[in-house]
């Protein structure tokens, strides 16, 4: 795998709640998502994973298609298998944030402003509000505007554009998708043909978890994110 | 498996109550009963019925007779055994009747459990264009999947659908109309739909702007919906492009039987091990996968080890069942037997598998006398021996066993010696065997089983109900005119029982359930209260192939009468809906309505049910000594609850269950013909709660509720001081009541 700076593909996934729950349950939710996430990867184009502690990164050497279909498809299909097996109560909910852009990789982990917007949006509060208001969801999908200007709008694949609507989050707008629903349930109220604006939450900041380590700032830089993320594998 | 007879539920063959109207003559087709010289005594009225509490004990041995008969065909050892859930409604000393088991993998029509889905999805393995399918559904809506039996339809309709639309999954009435795309078929958005077959006559004429037509309905209300077809359904293949994909070939049988024994394990709490870590496994994993068996067959074959692992049983119990010789070897096994007495018995057995051996033996001579008669018409030649054979070389040959079973009868629980197949799937290949293999056969089994269906056994009878619903997989129309009909003809307790046990397992087939959907509304014609129209309202409440509301429909007909034998059927069918937990409201709704109908009868009948519900429904509630009733636990949940639902819907207006349940208590209370029934059964209510202090305060708040329905607590006043004062009477009870009414500040 090439390590140089491209354009890659980048998937972020994010398990709702986690901070919520108990070491134990952690433990085992973490378990449940690498199962979740092993099947779906293992046809995917060359890519690294790497830990977020209550989620992974995922960089695709490849263009962003491949990733909005099959992949979230069948992680979708495998999340529900997994959460099959246990009551709703304890399901594992998703947010799978998907971008893509000019990302390289030091000794240190991922470099780039790509990965910046790849992690703002699937920790938006308009995100988060949107799956909490589908407690029928098991995942929700989001997309960059650049994702979704790119592929989704022209109708490559199966990804039907019909069924994302955008969001306007903390002056960011993406495109969000909820499986099982035929359009997001956002709780706002708003219009179909207006983008539903969510305001940032008062003093914004970002947690990564990596390795069993918090890592908390006001802000995610251009090169900061992956810091500490360890050596390659 | 006692003789049942003085204890079974009596029919209403005239009313003795106060409803002078109800009463009828004898009717013209009774006839003896086998073993009752005197005629049937007259039964007591619907009223009677409904507030005799050990009815519900009865009512609930049905239940489990029926479940056993079906388990003990499908090669389920064990049968259904007693289930006892707390915080579940249930009949009065019953437990809960209905079981994991209760639709033996086939879906009701219906909203489909939330486990139904989970259960197909944990198991599901994609069948090679599982993408296409998937993303056919997403794009245009609708989707006819066709595949042949076996192939596993179901099961990717379900994970299909179950993915795609978050508020769950609907099966639609097996005779939904698709040429009409007005059908009357509430969507709902980010709903699926799911119509599990579809008729050759209705195949053939599908025309692609009717299909148009339901994708248009589909996508404006953010629905989905899959049509299975069969293989040979017989479409306008061209116009039908756009919907139909076909199945793709199945092509890794190894990962479905490793998919459901892995699924096994897990459910039992064992890590999830793959089926090569069990060498002793892998010839006859190599064999059953090498064959092309059903969907079905491997994940049984999957579960099957699975329960090896377990420990639960022999891998030789399942090589005898999979293996490839085993059908050779049952075919030697079955020509072999000696003489019509083993044949005979063979055939007595699998009807009558894990019963006494004496009942078993009975039934047996009487088929081969019936077979010896058919051979040897003169009578006079009969060379037929009772010392002829003996049992231990009966059950030795019939690779059977004598073992203990336990039962509880009418008076209580007691071991009985029971014979049983070795193999548990045996009864099943039996009796298909002989039905495919001897034609001649034919007409002397049917005779038998007929006869049979009036057994005075529950157990015999269900059974010989369940054996000829087997044997109607293949030529229901066949069963339906030779036997069905005329057991139901017989307008009988007892026929009826063996009626509703026939129509059990064609109705789990989806290619006959508009046949039985139609048969039942033929049978429903008319307004007398006829053999067929009674067997018709009690199939109604325990065949799960209506929705609700179609049965509710048709009960409502069926319930403006003043029939006592009607009224019976119909308040059993009602107390059988509302076992089922999202039946209730409907069932609430329906009886809200009907008890405020103009039509004097239907009002009648309501109040029955209602008085039934009141008596027979109960719920274990923890933390209490005495079970709930169950009406009562229903109302109060509404009050634990801060905003309760509004499910039950009365024409235009909703309502909780617990307004539901204070105006039903209300009315019957209220009504003069009731009223004595009904406040015997609170004054029950009253000493539960004397043993029970934790229902008195619910039952404070009812009876307050109820008070001020009714128009005040002057009545209830003086029963609950009448009830305290008697010898013995429940004081703290009534005084911790009489309280409740006062501080619910009821006006006086």
């Amino acid at each position: 795998m090439d390590l140089g700076t491209r354009n890659r593909a980048i998937l972020v996934v994010d398990i709702e709640k986690s901070s919520e729950r108990t070491d134990p349950r952690k433990a085992a939710l973490r378990a449940a998502l690498y199962g979740v996430l092993g099947g779906a990867l293992r046809t995917m184009p060359p890519h690294r994973v790497d830990d977020l502690g209550d989620g992974v990164l995922a960089v695709f050497d490849s263009d962003v298609l491949p990733v909005l279909d099959p992949l979230v498809g069948d992680l979708v299909q495998a999340l529900w298998r997994h959460n099959a097996t246990v009551d709703p109560p304890e399901w594992m909910r998703l947010r799978l944030g998907v971008h893509f852009g000019l990302v390289a990789r030091d000794p240190h982990g991922w470099v780039g402003d790509a990965l910046t917007t790849a992690f703002r949006i699937v920790n938006g509060a308009g995100v988060k509000a949107v799956l909490r208001a589908a407690p029928r969801a098991q995942s929700i999908v989001v997309l960059s505007d650049a994702v979704h200007q790119t592929v989704v709008r022209p109708g490559y694949a199966a990804l039907q554009p019909e069924t994302y609507r955008d969001l306007l989050d903390d002056g960011r707008r993406m495109w969000i998708r909820v499986p099982g629903y035929a359009t997001p349930p956002v709780a706002t109220g708003a219009p179909a043909a207006e983008p539903v604006r969510v305001e940032a939450p008062p003093a914004k900041s970002i947690s990564i978890k990596a390795r069993g380590n918090v890592f908390t700032a006001d802000t995610i830089g251009t090169v900061d994110a992956r810091v500490g993320l360890g050596p390659a594998s | 498996m006692s003789d049942e007879e003085a204890a079974e539920q009596p029919e209403a063959g005239a009313g003795t109550g106060s409803d002078d109207s109800a009463k009828q003559a004898p009717e013209d087709g009774e006839k003896a009963k086998p073993d009752a010289a005197a005629p049937e005594p007259e039964g007591p009225s619907a009223k009677d019925t409904a507030s005799d509490a050990t009815n519900a004990r009865k009512l609930h041995q049905d239940a489990r007779a029926m479940e056993n008969a079906i388990a003990s065909l499908l090669g389920v050892r064990g049968g259904v055994g007693n289930v006892f859930v707390a915080n579940t409604i249930g009949l009065v000393d019953a437990g809960l009747p209905r079981t994991t088991g209760f639709h033996h993998g086939s879906v009701p029509t219906g909203p489909i459990p939330a486990e139904a889905l989970r259960a197909a999805a944990v198991t599901f393995v994609e069948p090679a264009n599982y993408r296409e399918l998937r993303d056919r559904l997403r794009d245009q809506r609708l989707v006819l999947l066709r595949a042949p039996s076996g192939w596993g339809r179901t099961a990717t309709a379900l994970n299909l659908l179950g993915l795609e639309c978050a508020q769950g999954v609907d099966k639609l009435s097996p005779d939904t109309d698709l040429r009409s795309p007005a059908a009357p078929v509430d969507l709902e958005a980010d709903r699926g739909y799911l119509l599990e077959t579809l008729e050759f006559d209705q195949a053939a004429s599908l025309r692609e702007f009717s299909l148009d037509q339901w994708r248009r309905r589909l996508t404006e209300a953010g629905a989905r919906m899959l049509v299975l077809l069969g293989a040979d359904a017989p479409l306008r293949e061209r116009e039908l492009t756009a919907y139909v994909v076909d199945g793709a070939q199945r092509s890794d049988d190894r990962t479905l039987v490793l998919s459901h024994f892995q699924a096994g394990l897990v459910a039992a709490g064992r890590p999830r091990q793959d089926l090569v870590d069990f060498p002793e496994f892998t010839e006859l994993v190599e064999e059953v996968v090498g064959r092309t068996l059903r969907a079905g067959d491997l994940a049984d074959f999957g579960r099957g080890l699975c329960a090896v692992v377990l420990g639960e049983a022999g891998v030789d119990d399942v090589r005898l069942r999979y293996a490839r010789g085993a059908e050779s070897a049952f075919r030697e096994w079955f020509d072999s037997l000696p003489d019509n007495e083993y044949r005979a018995f063979a055939v007595a057995l699998a009807v009558l598998d894990g019963m006494p051996l004496a009942t078993v033996a009975e039934a047996g001579t009487m088929l081969a006398r019936a077979i010896q008669e058919a051979e040897v018409p003169d009578l006079r030649d009969r060379t037929r021996s009772v010392f002829a054979v003996r049992t231990a070389n009966l059950v030795e040959r019939m690779e059977a066993e004598i073992t203990l079973a336990v039962d509880d009868s009418d008076l209580g629980t007691l071991a009985a010696e029971v014979a049983r197949y070795l193999d548990p799937h045996r009864p099943r290949k039996v009796l298909e065997h002989v039905w495919r293999e001897y034609t001649e056969a034919h007409g002397v089994v049917r005779d038998w089983l007929r006869d049979l269906g009036s057994s005075p056994d529950r157990h015999v009878r269900i059974r010989a109900g369940v054996a000829v619903g087997l044997l109607s997989l293949s030529e229901f129309d066949h069963a339906r005119r030779h036997v069905i009909e005329p057991w139901a003809e017989e307008n009988d307790y007892w026929e009826r029982q063996a009626v509703i046990g026939a129509l059990r397992l064609p109705a789990l087939q989806p290619e006959l359930q508009p046949l039985i959907n139609r048969m039942i509304d033929q049978w429903l014609k008319g307004s007398a209260a006829t053999g067929r129209r009674v067997a018709a309202v009690a199939a109604m409440g325990v065949l799960p192939i209506m929705t609700t509301a179609q049965v509710l429909k048709r009960l409502r007909r069926a319930a403006d009468t003043d029939e006592p034998r009607m009224i019976i059927a119909v308040a059993d069918s009602v107390t059988n809906l509302s076992l089922e937990p999202d039946r209730l409201d409907p069932v609430l709704g329906a009886l809200l309505s009907w008890s405020r109908s103009k039509k004097a009868d239907l009002r009648n009948t309501a109040l029955n049910c209602v008085l039934q519900l009141v008596v027979y429904l109960q719920v274990s509630e923890d933390g209490s000594t005495d079970p709930w009733p169950g009406l009562l636990w229903v109302a109060d949940l509404d009050r634990r609850t801060r905003h309760p639902a509004r499910g039950v819907v009365v024409g235009t207006r909703r309502t909780t269950r617990r307004e539901a349940v204070v105006s039903l208590v209300a009315r019957v209370l209220e009504a003069p013909y009731f009223m004595g029934e009904a406040y015997r059964v609170v004054h029950q209510w009253v000493k539960t709660a004397e043993r029970d202090p934790a229902q008195r305060e619910p039952l404070g708040a009812l009876l307050a509720d109820v008070a001020r329905a009714t128009g005040g607590p002057a009545t209830l006043r003086l029963y609950l001081t009448e009830w305290a004062r008697a010898r013995r009477g429940p004081t703290e009870a009534a005084s911790a009541l009489l309280a409740a009414l006062d501080r619910e500040e009821v006006p006086a």
